[in-house]
């Protein structure tokens, strides 16, 4: 999921640079101050993940648990994730700094829509549905983010047919998005039991949700 | 490039045992040198590295002016001087005999399986490319030519990885047969006929004399001799040349790294905290 440098065209990191800017601009909007020690924990937490690593394939994948920070920050899970990625670029050598832009809204950007999406069932008053939100809170992103990462490859001029590549990323990161959505799963149940406001108090303004504009006002 | 040292110290060490000690110092300048292949390499890629530093202004404006202007002083502190770096998935390659050697892993344990492995000469152009097989290692056999060589690694899923192996680390290359003029490599016709009766010059001189005089009367020449030592150094030396070929290039995350990067979060946590203290706060006077 980390796209290392040079790999990239200069049009599809200039397109990641921007839509991460928005995203930045609508996540830092919505942190507040009591949220601030919230994110950094998140960020800590997304910045030692990467480390579990998943061997599949010819790749090696590992946790992101990015849909955890977009169900507990929402549209905040941006400079979250921003700030994780920039750590992890300086001082892993995972992706690298021109492609942070890239790399941030690919896995922020869907973090950032299940998780406004799939709140409203993990608040819910069923467990069972509160359990199955939450799995596919942690499952989906992951998901999305690879075909956003295939497609990143693709418009770079990565050979093969976009079908066949996406295919290939989502069978690839299949394993790695079941594993997050049990992890997430256990998470959503443990919070609701131990500290339901953990899932409640994040920074969700009404407005449209950085990329997601389908996120109607509430109030 | 600091690369010379490395091939050339130990091998300029054969004569005389004492001329091992230069040969260790020699070994360990790669490791503190790392900057030279990494710039080059930050050149290299498409875009100047302040690009992401952009979506930082526009942060600025509500909300976490700390934090964002926070990280674009680390960015823009950074980037500048910034030796490009290392990547998620790693490749080092080393002189093998006759071939080039390369590994490919994203982590220790954990090869690079079915990847592609690509060997560009000075001027990028592409001389060769294999899979890098089921362990991640693979073997080319070395090109002939001069300059450095590069190795990339693409492993899938935009997973790039690359390796610049200087030129005098190649198989065979001038630096390390003749080339050396080491502390202990005298000239073979002084050692010969030269008595050495003064002390000043005794010290790389007498040394590599000592080394050739026995064999010589059994009947080998000093240059076979140097040949054979000089190939059983290498054998014994290259797995040393692997590990700092490894350590030089960054290699996988460790503690430090990570216990650094927590330190980094709960700093900046604090510091945004701190600057958005409201003096009328409950419980903060000011």
């Amino acid at each position: 999921m980390h796209i290392s440098e040079g790999v990239l065209s200069a049009p599809v990191l200039l397109t990641g640079a921007a839509l991460t800017l928005a995203g930045l601009a609508a996540g830092l909007k919505a942190v507040k101050d009591e949220d601030t020690p919230k994110a950094a924990v998140l960020s800590a937490v997304f910045f030692t993940a990467s480390l579990i690593h998943v061997n599949i394939g010819p790749s090696s994948a590992h946790l992101i648990l990015s849909g955890l920070i977009g169900l507990m920050m929402g549209r905040a899970a941006f400079p979250v994730i921003f700030f994780g990625l920039l750590l992890q670029g300086i001082l892993f050598g995972f992706g690298g700094l021109t492609t942070l832009g890239v790399n941030t809204f690919t896995m922020a950007g869907p973090a950032a829509l299940f998780g406004t999406l799939l709140r409203p069932g993990v608040n819910g008053r069923n467990p069972a549905a509160a359990s199955v939100s939450g799995f596919m809170c942690g499952a989906l992103p992951v998901l999305l983010s690879g075909l956003l990462a295939g497609a990143a490859l693709y418009f770079s001029g990565e050979q093969g047919q976009y079908v066949a590549l996406a295919w290939a990323v989502v069978a690839g990161n299949l394993p790695v998005a079941v594993i997050e959505g049990i992890v997430c799963m256990f998470c959503v149940s443990f919070f609701r039991k131990v500290r339901p406001d953990l899932l409640k108090s994040a920074a969700f303004a009404p407005g449209a949700a950085g990329p997601s504009p389908a996120f109607s006002p509430a109030d | 490039m600091r690369g010379n040292c490395l091939a050339r110290n130990p091998l300029a060490a054969v004569p005389g045992t004492r001329g091992a000690a230069p040969g260790l110092t020699g070994l360990r300048a790669p490791s503190s040198g790392a900057a030279g292949p990494r710039g080059r390499r930050g050149d290299a890629t498409g875009l100047p590295s302040n690009a992401p530093t952009a979506p930082t202004p526009g942060a600025v404006t509500l909300g976490g002016p700390a934090l964002a202007a926070f990280a674009l002083a680390l960015c823009s502190a950074i980037a500048p001087s910034a030796p490009a770096f290392a990547h998620a998935v790693y490749v080092f390659a080393y002189a093998n005999g006759d071939e080039i050697c390369t590994e490919s892993y994203f982590t220790r344990k954990n090869r690079v399986v079915d990847g592609r492995i690509a060997m560009q000469d000075a001027s990028g152009t592409e001389i060769g490319s294999a899979s890098t097989g089921a362990d991640g290692n693979r073997c080319f056999p070395a090109p002939p030519g001069e300059g450095d060589l590069k190795f990339v690694v693409l492993a899938g899923e935009g997973h790039r990885g690359e390796f610049t192996l200087p030129a005098a680390d190649r198989p065979g290359a001038p630096s390390a047969a003749e080339g050396g003029a080491g502390p202990g490599r005298a000239d073979p016709a002084a050692t010969g006929s030269g008595p050495s009766p003064d002390g000043a010059a005794a010290d790389g001189a007498g040394a590599s004399g000592e080394a050739a005089s026995p064999g010589a009367p059994a009947g080998v020449s000093e240059e076979t001799l140097r040949a054979v030592v000089r190939e059983e150094l290498k054998a014994q030396i290259s797995p040393v040349v692997r590990a700092l070929a490894e350590a030089r290039d960054g290699g996988t995350p460790g503690l430090r790294e990570i216990v650094g990067g927590l330190g980094w979060v709960a700093g900046v946590c604090g510091l945004v905290l701190w600057l958005k203290r409201r003096p009328g706060a409950p419980g903060r006077k000011d």
